[in-house]
């Protein structure tokens, strides 16, 4: 099973804060909680507009820890939903939510490292 | 050697917590005080409050998106010359392009990267630093313009380019130069003016001693004269008999 975060966009985020431990795991902290506000508003959705702004953001923050397949899942999502209607819109926030339990696990077990590196 | 000039005050304006934070930190370890909004309506009531010399804009966000936040930014006067720099995904160049079109500086690409932000910020805040120069230079130029005028009207005070005056380049010169002339001219007309008070009170001592002269050379005071002269004498004699 790969490795659902890329060790290079890591290692960039790390640079952004200067190398500092600390910074880097408010970070990741924040990676997790903006991922749980992301999902409850893709679970939630009143409308396409919503269901699109919350995949364009969890897209976003999955590109910074380097979640490649997550946000390969919300783009692809968001660019449907940019097209018109999605059909199958349920069952594709259930495989973005699956994966992005992975990538938080991932996350969390970054975020150790970082808390013991400080 | 040019000293390194000192952070700006950058707004962020991002829905995620995350990616608010990542620019924070990048910015603060850049020297620059960052502040933050979540949305194109926080942003708006951040610089109507606050003066900033960079926003960093993204486009995708609840209740004000980037596009309408940046259409009000450059439609009004006192925000129109902020540098904006937007965020976007680099599936969002389309946007990207559009926004620069809407009077966008600049825009950076999600994920970010510390050294293209660090070029990015520094490239809008050199060019906001120099139009703020430019401004400056302007209203200067103005004040010397208003001190000639000020001149002309007879109005004109010295301590009004004092400020001006200190600068070490060619407008701090010219209000020196523009000062020194003035207190001249006017020192020159304190002297004349002084010259025609003296002269007025020459002319006045004059035409008194031609009015006394036109008295005492009349028949009319010289028979006064010479009937006092009598007087005397006759006051005289009658003392010694």
């Amino acid at each position: 099973m790969p490795e659902p975060l890329d060790r290079v966009a890591l290692d960039d985020l790390r640079a952004l804060t200067g190398g500092d431990p600390t910074l880097y795991a408010e970070l990741l902290d924040a990676f997790l909680t903006d991922a749980d506000q992301y999902l409850a508003e893709l679970e939630t959705a009143p409308d396409s507009a919503a269901l699109r702004r919350a995949a364009h953001s969890l897209k976003s923050n999955a590109m910074n820890v380097g979640a490649t397949s997550l946000a390969e899942l919300c783009q692809a999502l968001e660019a449907d939903l940019t097209a018109g209607a999605v059909p199958d819109a349920p069952a594709r926030v259930d495989a973005i939510r699956h994966e992005l339990t992975a990538v938080c696990e991932a996350v969390g077990r970054e975020r150790e490292q970082a808390g013991h590196a400080d | 050697m040019p000293t390194k000039p000192s952070g700006g005050r950058i707004l962020i304006v991002d829905d995620g917590e995350m990616n608010r934070r990542v620019l924070r930190a990048a910015l603060e370890r850049d020297g620059h005080e960052a502040e933050q909004a979540s949305n194109g309506r926080e942003a708006l009531e951040r610089l109507t409050h606050r003066s900033f010399d960079v926003v960093l804009l993204d486009l995708v966000m609840p209740e004000m998106d980037g596009f309408a936040t940046l259409a009000v930014i450059k439609a009004t006067e006192a925000l129109r010359h902020v540098p904006v720099i937007v965020i976007s995904g680099i599936d969002e160049l389309d946007a990207a392009v559009r926004c620069i079109e809407l009077g966008a500086t600049d825009y950076l690409p999600k994920p970010f990267n510390a050294a293209l932000l660090h070029a990015r910020v520094g490239a809008s805040l050199a060019g906001k630093r120099l139009r703020d120069l430019e401004l400056e230079y302007l209203e200067q130029v103005e004040s010397v313009i208003g001190a000639a005028s000020a001149l002309e009207a007879g109005t004109f005070e010295p301590r009004s380019l004092e400020a001006l005056a200190s600068r070490s380049d060619a407008l701090g010169l010219l209000a020196r130069t523009f000062s020194r002339m003035a207190q001249e001219l006017r020192a020159r007309e304190e002297r004349l003016r002084a010259q025609v008070h003296e002269l007025r009170i020459e002319i006045d001592e004059a035409r008194q001693v031609r009015q006394v002269a036109e008295i005492t050379g009349s028949d009319y005071f010289r028979g006064l004269r010479a009937r006092a002269e009598e007087l005397r004498r006759a006051v005289d004699d009658t003392i010694v008999e």
